[in-house]
């Protein structure tokens, strides 16, 4: 709420004589009142506020006045705006349509602010739902490289829990996935926590309670408590608030509900699923209170109220550091303390940046036009200001008059711009890929409102200041007797760099839109490295209690493969422990192995498990030997990829070698050698405008992993078949949930969205910035040639050729667009660097991207110039030279 | 302002609707500005609503013409806010205020002897 602070501010408005003499008096009555008013309600607050800036602005302005003639004008003022008021909105009702276009082209950039700013109002500025979320920071491990938080072991957390006087708690949790029981098995997404989370957090609850201590004693067959969340009580318990105390099944054990979590709770997962559907007690072990390597925990804490941010972490650093002295094995990095909003609203900030850049950009191209049409309509109206002046008009009255014109013009745009800000944010909301919290949120509350309208005011006076500034500096006494107003050069030169400032903020639109084209482009050619075309996946995750042992879960895959290799129209099936661009259960580890010379390397690997059937069925490639078979002779083979063949054995045949995993030093007898028998192409796996890692496959028949992805390719109509191949998992085992069930093109579309919608945007943008500064040209020519009609008359009467006139004109609009060009490959460069993250392969300093946007850009303003030129080529000498006369 | 120390009443007249009402409420005695908002309100039935622009500037233009003053007397400090100033009523205040109140009393007599017709209540 607006407090004495902003009244200070506004008191600068009376002169500082008076406000030195009032200003603590003035404060004090203004807070004693909206105190008063603050008792009666919403209402009388807001009545209150309106009369306090009516009552500042009058009265200052008054006084002012005041000061200089010692009389009193607020009557006068207010009544001479309002009449400059009516006056304007007279002329817009009149003449609709020169008002209407040029306030259109401010609402375009105003809306676009608007909605921009709507969408950063939710995520950014809106606090987290959680109790006083400014003091709670994610603890990390050091940083990947990547960005993300390195995870901790919760011998780590521990240490920083009894060293950390600035905390005044730290939660530890990890990620979590089960099988919801029931009619409609259903694999849902949670956290384990400690239980402290709750308390550090300040979870809201709406019934029971949260997570205590002494819950991770509860053995699962007592019923060990759960919470969940306030989506799965209304999915799947119609809001019953009797569960609480009832059991529940969630991957094959007994689980008591104890607590829902009140529906405004988000759980604070920054790199995973956020949908998190319940929290259940973390199992602390022995192992896990001494072991400072075991590391898959996140760590969140809360900061004393009495101390901050800088003192959390200095002292956590340095508690980092001792622990990486003690155990330089397990500790390589110190401890990073990170505020939870900045970890959660991830890489959204510079992105908002990036996007309020160009939104910025588009309103001031659209501020440029209005200048230009304001300063046009305030020589044409030389002759009614004259008039006014000879009448006894200020100077100052005229220009408080076009200030007002532009203002009620900026505000009229502002009420467009609304509008269009409240499809922005719809049409944002639907296409957006970028994952940010409480993007959802985004809407046209007041205070987006607040500031569309306070933009749009200021945006109209700005477009009205450099006309007005003219009006009282001209001498306009002078125009009566020179009604044809011949303008002179001054006039048309503010224009004219006016059109070269368009160009310039055009043209690192333009840039930085093909810079997120060639990106776009580039990567739909990138080969992933298997075929996604007609290929369906979805995952299984066979539990434990049912299929304990690994020969209980190989029967179940061959069943499975037997039973949808039968349906008509499926090509082939297979399965593995993680598919590429899937995002889930990226494994790897260390493996030693064999040398030409027979000495020994080692080396981390990427480790799948997969079935015979898994590199026909994704489309994977064979280089060299073969796939093993689903049978126990296989057992000890394995497939590489074409990554791992030349690292581990570069230029050289790979099949027959030998690795294995473990150390170098291992004991003889717990050596088992695994036989490379075949190399398959590179798989990008993590993303795709990263290249493949070394991946080793491993048959599955020794390996049998619990989760499992399969896929399976068909010959035709693939969506004719999803219901065979979920009736095929049913006969294979009814109480089974599929997960994720999709085509696998989802996955790449998947890495394709985000630079798609930012080429969705930036060609936005720059359309609109070319469009904006293409009009600017066109208007400032045109008029140019109108203004000079009489002397290109006078020219073709003394013989200058049409080729010659032409060059004159062009000359106008070239210059300024040349110069703007220049100027503008300057801004492009730091385009280029801001949008560098987003770009795969093409550079920031791409010249092809920089001189096809100039390219463009010089096409454009020629296309321009098209019109006003021909018109000053086909002036008729005789007419104009009757018409002067 | 020429007619500040000079002890003339007519140059002050007729007085503004809020100088006025200012007046009224320093008639009975020394107040801050709230105080002064907070009387007339009760007095008007919250009728007239005086907003701090609008007060401070009556404020300064009635002390420069002398019709007011600052008080350097001050309640004792725990009743009230140190930092506020209290204005009191000047003899030519008082004087003026007098003067207006004769004026708009022959203006009521002069209106009452009008024959208003309908609006007459």
């Amino acid at each position: 709420m607006i407090g004495s602070r902003f009244y200070r501010q506004l008191l600068r408005l009376f002169p500082p004589a008076f406000r030195e003499r009032f200003e603590i008096d003035m404060t004090g009555v203004f807070d004693d009142r909206r105190r008063a008013a603050r008792r009666v309600g919403t209402r009388a607050i807001a009545a209150f506020y309106v009369r306090t800036l009516v009552d500042v602005g009058t009265h200052a302005i008054a006084e002012r006045r005041g000061e200089r003639r010692r009389t009193s004008f607020t009557q006068g003022v207010i009544a001479m705006w309002w009449e400059d008021v009516i006056a304007a909105l007279r002329g817009l009702v009149r003449r609709p349509g020169p008002a209407l276009s040029a306030a259109s082209m401010l609402a375009i950039g105003l809306g676009f602010n608007i909605a921009l700013f709507a969408v950063v109002d939710a995520v950014l500025l809106t606090p987290l739902p959680y109790r006083d979320p400014d003091r709670l920071v994610m603890l990390w491990t050091g940083r990947n490289a990547d960005g993300t938080g390195g995870v901790n072991s919760y011998a780590d957390v521990l240490d920083w829990r009894a060293g950390a006087t600035t905390m005044e708690g730290i939660a530890a949790f990890n990620i979590s996935f089960g099988t919801l029981a029931g009619d409609d098995p259903e694999e849902i997404n949670g956290s384990v926590v400690t239980p402290e989370f709750f308390s550090v957090l300040g979870v809201p609850m709406l019934h029971g309670r949260g997570i205590e201590a002494g819950d991770e004693r509860i053995r699962s067959e007592d019923g060990r408590p759960i919470v969940i969340s306030h989506s799965l009580w209304a999915r799947r318990f119609s809001s019953d608030p009797s569960i609480v105390g009832r059991t529940i099944t969630l991957a094959e054990r007994q689980r008591r509900v104890v607590g829902v979590v009140a529906p405004q709770f988000a759980h604070p997962e920054p790199f995973w699923y956020r949908n998190a559907d319940y929290w259940s007690p973390l199992t602390v072990s022995d192992e896990m209170r001494s072991e400072h390597g075991y590391r898959y925990l996140r760590a969140i804490g809360r900061i004393r109220a009495d101390s901050t941010i800088a003192a959390a972490r200095a002292e956590l650093d340095g508690i980092g550091r001792r622990l990486m002295a003690t155990y330089p094995k397990t500790n390589t990095a110190s401890v990073v303390v990170a505020p939870l909003h900045d970890e959660l609203a991830g890489n959204s900030r510079p992105l908002a940046l990036l996007f309020f850049c160009a939104t910025g950009l588009v309103l001031f191209l659209g501020v440029a036009n209005n200048v230009n049409l304001l300063l046009a309509r305030a020589n044409s109206r030389r002759t009614e200001l004259a008039i006014r002046t000879a009448l006894g008009a200020g100077r100052g009255r005229l220009a408080t008059q076009m200030m007002i014109e532009s203002l009620m013009l900026g505000l009229v745009a502002g009420l467009i711009g609304l509008a269009l800000a409240h499809l922005g944010v719809r049409l944002f909301l639907s296409t957006t890929p970028v994952n940010l919290p409480g993007a959802e949120s985004a809407s046209l509350n007041p205070v987006v409102i607040a500031f569309g309208l306070g933009l749009s005011a200021l945006t109209g006076l700005l477009c009205g200041v450099v006309p007005a500034a003219r009006v009282a500096r001209a001498r306009l006494s002078s125009s009566i007797g020179d009604m044809r107003g011949s303008t002179g050069l001054e006039v048309s030169r503010a224009r004219t760099v006016l059109v070269a400032v368009e160009m310039t903020l055009a043209v690192p639109l333009l840039v930085g839109a093909l810079l997120l084209v060639r990106t776009l482009i580039d990567l739909q050619r990138v080969d992933p490295g298997f075929d996604p075309a007609q290929a369906m996946q979805f995952r299984l995750t066979l539990p434990d209690s049912r299929y304990s042992d690994g020969e209980a879960r190989v029967e179940f895959h061959a069943r499975l493969v037997e039973r949808l290799d039968a349906l008509p129209g499926v090509a082939s099936v297979g399965a593995a422990s993680s598919l590429p661009l899937g995002g889930l259960n990226n494994t790897g580890g260390s493996i030693v192995y064999e040398r030409v010379d027979g000495s020994l390397g080692e080396t981390g690997i990427g480790m799948r498990s997969a079935t015979s059937g898994y590199f026909r069925a994704l489309g994977v490639p064979l280089r060299q030997g073969r796939i093993f078979g689903d049978t126990a002779a296989d057992a000890q083979t394995v497939v590489i990829n074409e990554r791992a063949a030349s690292t581990l054995w570069p230029a050289m045949d790979p099949i027959g070698r030998r690795l294995r995993f473990g150390s170098p030093n291992d004991p003889a007898d717990q050596i088992r050698w695994l036989t490379v028998i075949g190399v398959v192409g590179d798989l990008r796996h993590e993303a795709l405008n990263r290249p493949g890692n070394a991946e080793l496959f491993r048959p599955y028949q020794s390996n049998p992993w619990s989760t499992m992805s399969v896929v399976v390719r068909t010959e035709a109509n693939q969506q004719a078949l999803a219901q065979a191949i979920r009736a095929a998992v049913r006969e294979a085992d009814p109480s089974l949930p599929v997960v994720g069930f999709g085509a696998v093109r989802e996955f790449l579309d998947g890495q394709l969205a985000r630079p798609r919608f930012g080429v969705f945007c930036a060609l936005v943008f720059s359309v609109l910035g070319l469009a904006l500064a293409a009009f600017g040209t066109f208007a400032v020519l045109s008029l140019l040639v109108t203004q000079r009609t009489r002397e290109i008359g006078i020219r073709m009467a003394l013989g200058a050729t049409p080729q010659a006139v032409r060059r004159m004109v062009l000359a106008q609009s070239m210059l300024p667009a040349l110069i703007g060009c220049l100027a503008g490959a300057l801004f492009s460069r730091w385009i280029g660097r801001a949008l560098e993250a987003e770009l795969f392969v093409v550079r920031p300093g791409d010249a092809v991207s920089l001189a096809a946007g100039l390219g463009t850009l010089v096409i454009v303003a020629l296309a321009a110039s098209w019109m006003p030129t021909r018109r000053a080529v086909r002036t008729d000498p005789i007419v104009t030279l009757r018409n002067d006369g | 302002m020429a007619s500040q120390s000079s002890g003339q009443i007519d140059p002050h007249l007729p007085v503004k609707p809020v100088a006025f009402q200012i007046l009224l409420s320093l008639a009975d005695g020394e107040r801050h500005g709230y105080g002064i908002t907070q009387d007339i309100a009760n007095r008007t039935s919250a009728r007239m609503r005086i907003e701090p622009g609008n007060l401070y500037r009556s404020l300064k233009a009635m002390l420069d013409a002398g019709l007011i003053e600052e008080s350097e007397r001050r309640p004792a400090p725990d009743l009230d806010d140190e930092r506020r100033r209290y204005y009191r009523i000047t003899p030519l205040g008082r004087r003026v205020a007098v003067a207006e109140t004769a004026r708009l009393e022959l203006l009521v007599a002069e209106a009452r002897g009008k024959k208003w017709g309908a609006l007459r209540r």
